[in-house]
């Protein structure tokens, strides 16, 4: 009968479930425990940590693909700052979740095919490759990007004059 | 290294494996074993999650009522009537979850209200706006009334 009436709570309010979950840990009474309802809260904390990974390695493709190949100079600026704050992100998610940096290379691809359908939709006239160009290192070492990309512009360049 | 500070240590060096590690204690009931300080840490912020979720959506909410009322742009009414429509359903969808944070919300009018005025100020340029919150205090009417942002109502 508890275990009914502390499972509806959960329904009914959740932040009075929390409340009540609290209670029950801090005094150790365990055995009153909505216990399948904490076990997926706990998962969802997990859950979002790699969400937020995600989301912010969707972004740093996208700002990495429309610095390297949309050839809007006055953007430059603003998207370098974005690309700046999404490696800060990662690092920071990283640093408190080192075991997500295998995460981080299982869904890689994926963010830059999503990364590279969102830009697609935003500059149609703009040729992006279908396989992922950024090395792992853009990752780490973003602040070299903007040169970088600059320097291999103007080789290909070279090579096509 | 004791016992304590074992438990709490993955917690540090590795969230999402100190959160994995929880997972398993609950599942199997090994109660002695969970680094509860944490974990009732980790439990309540889920709430205050909660919480910071729902000033944000009234502090949006509150800037399209002062935008609606106060600056004179009406081309852009439509817009703002749509989006304080849309940021009161999101709202409802919160406190869905949560009915006690109704008691919540009614505590965060003030302080929300003086947070929208001071981004309004600094977008709009606009300084005459009043200084006390000038919308109804009824809840139930912010929530669901489409022009409650009207303080002639």
């Amino acid at each position: 009968m508890t275990i009914t009436k502390v499972t509806t709570l959960y329904n009914e309010d959740f932040v009075s479930w929390i409340a009540q979950t609290i209670d029950l840990l801090k005094s150790r009474n365990f055995d009153e425990l909505d216990l399948d309802n904490l076990i997926d809260e706990v998962t969802y904390l997990a859950k979002k940590n790699e969400r937020e990974l995600e989301s912010r390695l969707i972004t740093l493709f996208e700002h990495a693909l429309k610095r390297r190949y949309v050839n809007l100079p006055d953007c430059y600026r603003g998207w370098e700052i974005t690309i700046n704050n999404s490696q800060k992100e990662l690092k920071r998610i990283l640093k408190k979740s080192p075991s997500l940096k295998n995460y981080l290379m299982e869904i890689k691809d994926d963010c830059y095919q999503e990364a590279l359908d969102n830009i697609r939709q935003e500059y149609n006239d703009t040729n992006l490759p279908q396989i992922n160009p950024f090395t792992d290192d853009l990752l780490n070492n973003i602040a070299n990007i903007a040169g970088d990309l600059d320097e291999q512009q103007s080789t290909e360049n070279n090579s096509l004059s | 290294m004791s016992n304590n500070q074992q438990k709490t240590t993955l917690y540090h060096e590795d969230y999402v494996r100190w959160v994995q590690q929880t997972i398993d204690l609950l599942k199997s009931r090994n109660f002695d074993e969970l680094d509860l300080d944490n974990l009732i840490n980790e439990v309540a912020y889920l709430a205050q999650e909660d919480k910071d979720e729902l000033q944000d959506q009234l502090i949006i909410l509150l800037e399209l009522a002062i935008k609606r009322q106060y600056i004179k742009q009406p081309d852009d009414y439509k817009t703002w009537e749509l989006a304080i429509n849309r940021t009161q359903k999101y709202i409802k969808r919160i406190l869905k979850d949560s009915p006690s944070l109704k008691y919540y919300l009614i505590e965060l009018l003030a302080s929300s209200y003086e947070t929208a005025c001071s981004s309004i100020k600094i977008t709009y340029n606009q300084t005459n706006l009043p200084d006390i919150y000038p919308f109804s205090t009824d809840i139930e009417q912010v929530l669901n009334n489409k022009k409650f942002w009207n303080i002639s109502l």
